[in-house]
């Protein structure tokens, strides 16, 4: 596996990678679900733990995730903000 | 074996560390089989960081790399000067292409006797080691417009009851997608991943044990190098 993750004709790009006695898998970020207890209409306010502690289904939603990608800057703050923002649009 | 087309390296340079011993001496050993020139840095410590500074097992990989036809130099400077490890490499061969970050230390405390100075040796070592090769060597790569990293971390992150290497270990994923974010903006062929054996060298003795102990039962003959075996296919 390190000598296929040194060669020119990978491609892989900040990868995480298992391997021992010829198993291999690779591994993934996994984002559930985006639970979004900001301001609602006539609701202004910091977001209230209780909205969190009510919003579990949503953080356990893997499904209606994403796998975000990492190294290439998408999967930090400027992307959440982005989405934040989004809703708050909508 | 099957017939596969092998992966060329002709004409590269990698810097293995910790290529004395175990995985990385397993990763040397593989890269020149494949026509990659090897600087086998060790500097001969046990697994702890603990014992002899001098002892030459980096020498013992570099016979068996010369004496397969393979071309590699032995290095003995710590990861924590990276930049020495770098000068060697540029010295004898000119280039780097890659760097395998094997070198690692494991101090074997338990939460509970966990000392800050066997915390910050760990990072040190680790974390701080894999940062001065690669600040090292990042010019070379920028430079030559190409480069692959490879980071050992471990599955010990996932957590088992070994803090200060978790930490560390943990923390070269972040390491590993930090320069990534860099070659990406730079728009450079330069590639860090990280590699989590999920078999660590006393880890494959035990396993190799287990298995013999399986055909022993079996009434089987006893593989007697089964741990190499096991290195070879990480």
């Amino acid at each position: 596996m390190a000598v296929w993750l040194a060669h020119s004709s990978c491609s892989h790009k900040a990868s995480v990678h298992e391997a021992g006695g010829g198993y291999f898998a690779r591994l993934n970020w996994a984002r559930s679900k985006p639970l979004f207890a900001t301001e609602k209409e006539g609701e202004l306010g910091a977001p209230q733990p209780e909205a969190i502690r009510d919003g579990q289904n949503d953080l356990e939603d893997f499904d209606q995730g994403d796998r975000p990608i990492s190294g290439d800057g998408s999967m930090g703050a400027p992307s959440a903000l982005a989405r934040v923002f989004g809703h708050l649009k909508t | 074996m099957n017939q596969v087309a092998h992966l060329d390296f002709s004409g590269q340079v990698a810097i293995v560390t910790g290529a004395g011993r175990g995985l990385g001496r397993a990763h040397a050993h593989l890269l020149a089989s494949r026509g990659c020139k090897v600087i086998v840095n060790d500097l001969g410590s046990a697994y702890d960081g603990s014992g002899d500074p001098n002892a030459r097992v980096a020498d013992t990989v570099v016979a068996e790399i010369i004496e397969a036809g393979g071309d590699a130099t032995a290095n003995y400077d710590s990861v924590e000067q990276g930049d020495q490890i770098v000068e060697a490499a540029l010295k004898a061969y000119g280039r780097i292409d890659i760097v395998i970050n094997n070198a690692g230390i494991l101090t074997p405390e338990v939460w509970s006797d966990l000392t800050l100075e066997s915390w910050q040796r760990t990072l040190d070592v680790n974390l701080t080691g894999v940062f001065s090769v690669m600040k090292a060597v990042w010019p070379v790569f920028v430079e030559q417009q190409y480069g692959r990293c490879v980071m050992t971390s471990s599955p010990a992150m996932y957590g088992a009851g070994v803090a200060a290497y978790a930490a560390s270990k943990a923390g070269l994923i972040g390491l590993a997608n930090s320069l990534q974010f860099e070659a990406i903006k730079l728009k450079l062929d330069i590639n860090c991943n990280v590699l989590i054996p999920q078999a660590d060298t006393r880890m494959t003795q035990d396993f190799a044990a287990s298995v013999n102990d399986r055909r022993k039962s079996q009434g089987k003959s006893v593989a007697p190098n089964a741990p190499a075996e096991v290195l070879k296919r990480l």
